[in-house]
């Protein structure tokens, strides 16, 4: 349990973080598709790679975002921007909860899935010349809601986006939902985590999950098996969104959870009874 | 699955998903799309190509003209708009949206708000515009920022009663920006002067000789 309620404090202050101009301590200002953190740009790798294709140009400023981004994912592991960071796979975790009961239909995505969407969406940016996965990103669309849609009612009909302190208290505080198309992708796939199959964007569909992925394979942070002390009980493989990076590692095959898929999300450490998983650095990481 | 396998595999479904992608892409992108895009924003396919939908010009615009567009606004998803009637571009000084702008969607080399080019003015009604009619309204030309330059009062007899002056408003598409703040203040129901948006497609393009002159130095 202690990992995962500093996961979710973690992933709540994102949220907060998006909303900070219109609640009046703007340090972080735009979406997960880009924005500035104390005045730093960050892009999202996907966000420029689509945006490279498409416009066929390269952006110094945007590049440089990207790469502080990748480099940051690459060491503390890819996915944990799905595990830790994106709203999307918070609302989903919480969507997924209900599939043990409701999940009425059954559907297994193959594992390349994703790969294969990230595929079409680079192809697709290329040769529509947009940025596509941009246009229909949930992600891009809940941020945007959140960065843009908390407005100050001016008591005149008229809205402003509240990003002063100094104006919420005289005014009431109304929560505009801009429901757009890309809203209702996520709609869509909250219906899919808890109806059909689990995780089914995030881990089988989402071409940033898929990007992240490749991003955090050689990354030196991860979940590190002590066999000894495993007694092969399987606890983890019930709260791993994605169980096939375990197996490996309890069979007793290689002292790492497999890197790439795992978000870090560390609900197999907080699982696991016997403390045979815990996070570990490359470097403090015993010889098998 | 062998390496082989996977292969075809993976170039059907790019085959596959590129084509059914393709069409839904072009559905959603609305490339024909005539809405008002933010200050320096150039032509619209290389619009569509460049802006990555993050919002953040949506954020800096501190009078809340910019929005994102839904299925139902007629835009490629996600993109930026302004709706002038409601709330016209009012061209700050240093174009905040340009500014926050990661990609190049908003051209950061435009720094002077007069030489923005969302639109231009149109008397789109010019039965129903007051001052044509020999009312002494002119509001369109007192609220335009750049007033006697991109709106003048141009006087003649009034036709029909002979004995009067019509103080016409006329535009000097060489100089409006297209801000809107003529076609928000406009007293009438549904505005007599509107914003027509920079993009109008091949064939306005085709004919469109004023906008391939210089524009006017201020
Ligand atoms: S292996 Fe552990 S840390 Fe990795 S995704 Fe699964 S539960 Fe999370
Ligand atoms: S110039 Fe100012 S008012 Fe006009 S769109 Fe940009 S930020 Fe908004
Ligand atoms: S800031 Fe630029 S990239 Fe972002 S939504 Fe506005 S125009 Fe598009
Ligand atoms: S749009 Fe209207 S107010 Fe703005 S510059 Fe043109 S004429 Fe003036
Ligand atoms: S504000 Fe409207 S009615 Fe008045 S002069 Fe201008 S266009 Fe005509």
């Amino acid at each position: 349990m202690k990992w995962k309620l500093v996961r979710r404090c973690v992933q709540v202050a994102v949220i907060l973080l998006i909303l900070s101009p219109a609640l009046g301590f703007g340090i972080f200002s735009g979406t997960l598709i880009s924005g500035e953190l104390f005045g730093v740009e960050l892009t999202d790798v996907l966000a420029a790679l689509d945006y490279t294709l498409a416009a066929k140009t390269l952006t110094a400023g945007m590049l440089i975002g990207a790469a502080v981004v990748l480099v940051f994912y690459f060491f503390v592991g890819g996915r944990v921007f799905c595990g830790w960071v994106c709203p999307v796979h918070l609302f989903s975790e919480m969507a997924r909860t209900f599939n043990k009961r409701f999940g009425f239909v059954s559907l297994r995505p193959p594992r390349w899935q994703k790969y294969a969407v990230l595929a079409v969406v680079l192809v697709l940016s290329f040769v529509a010349s947009v940025p596509v996965f941009e246009m229909v990103s949930p992600i891009g669309a809940v941020t945007r809601a959140m960065a843009t849609g908390l407005r100050i009612d001016r008591g005149d009909g008229s809205t402003v986006v509240a990003d002063v302190a100094g104006g919420v208290g005289e005014s009431d505080l109304t929560v505009t939902l801009v429901l757009n198309g890309t809203l209702v992708l996520l709609m869509f796939i909250l219906l899919m985590d808890a109806f059909v199959k689990k995780a089914w964007w995030c881990e089988y569909t989402c071409p940033v999950g898929a990007l992240y992925s490749i991003v955090g394979r050689k990354s030196p942070v991860g979940v590190r098996i002590d066999h000894d002390a495993c007694t092969d009980c399987g606890d983890c493989f019930g709260v791993c969104p994605v169980p096939h990076v375990l197996t490996p590692a309890v069979k007793g095959e290689v002292g790492w959870v497999q890197k790439g898929d795992c978000s870090n999300c560390l609900n197999c450490v907080d699982a696991c009874d016997e403390k045979a998983l815990a996070l570990r650095f490359w470097s403090r990481a015993r010889r098998l | 699955m062998d390496r082989r396998d996977f292969l075809k595999k993976g170039i059907a479904v790019v085959v596959v998903g590129g084509t059914a992608g393709g069409g839904i892409t072009r559905l959603l992108s609305g490339t024909n799309a005539t809405v008002v895009r933010p200050p320096g924003a150039g032509e619209e396919n290389d619009f569509l190509a460049k802006c990555i939908r993050c919002a953040k010009c949506v954020q800096a615009c501190p009078y809340d003209s910019i929005k994102t567009a839904g299925l139902g606004d007629g835009a490629s998803m996600g993109t930026p708009f302004l709706e002038l009637r409601e709330i016209p571009c009012y061209m700050c000084e240093d174009l905040p949206c340009v500014g926050v702008c990661p990609t190049d969607a908003l051209d950061p080399t435009l720094t002077d708000a007069a030489k923005m080019l969302l639109g231009t003015a149109v008397i789109v009604d010019r039965e129903a515009c007051l001052s044509l009619n020999g009312i002494r309204c002119e509001i369109c030309y007192r609220v335009c920022p750049l007033i006697d330059k991109a709106i003048v009062i141009e006087k003649h007899a009034h036709q029909i009663t002979g004995r009067h002056t019509v103080f016409e408003p006329v535009v000097q598409k060489e100089v409006c920006t297209g801000c809107g703040i003529c076609e928000n203040a406009c007293p009438l129901d549904d505005t007599a002067i509107a914003v027509v948006p920079t993009q109008r497609g091949d064939k306005a393009a085709h004919y469109d000789y004023l906008r391939k002159q210089e524009r006017v130095e201020l």
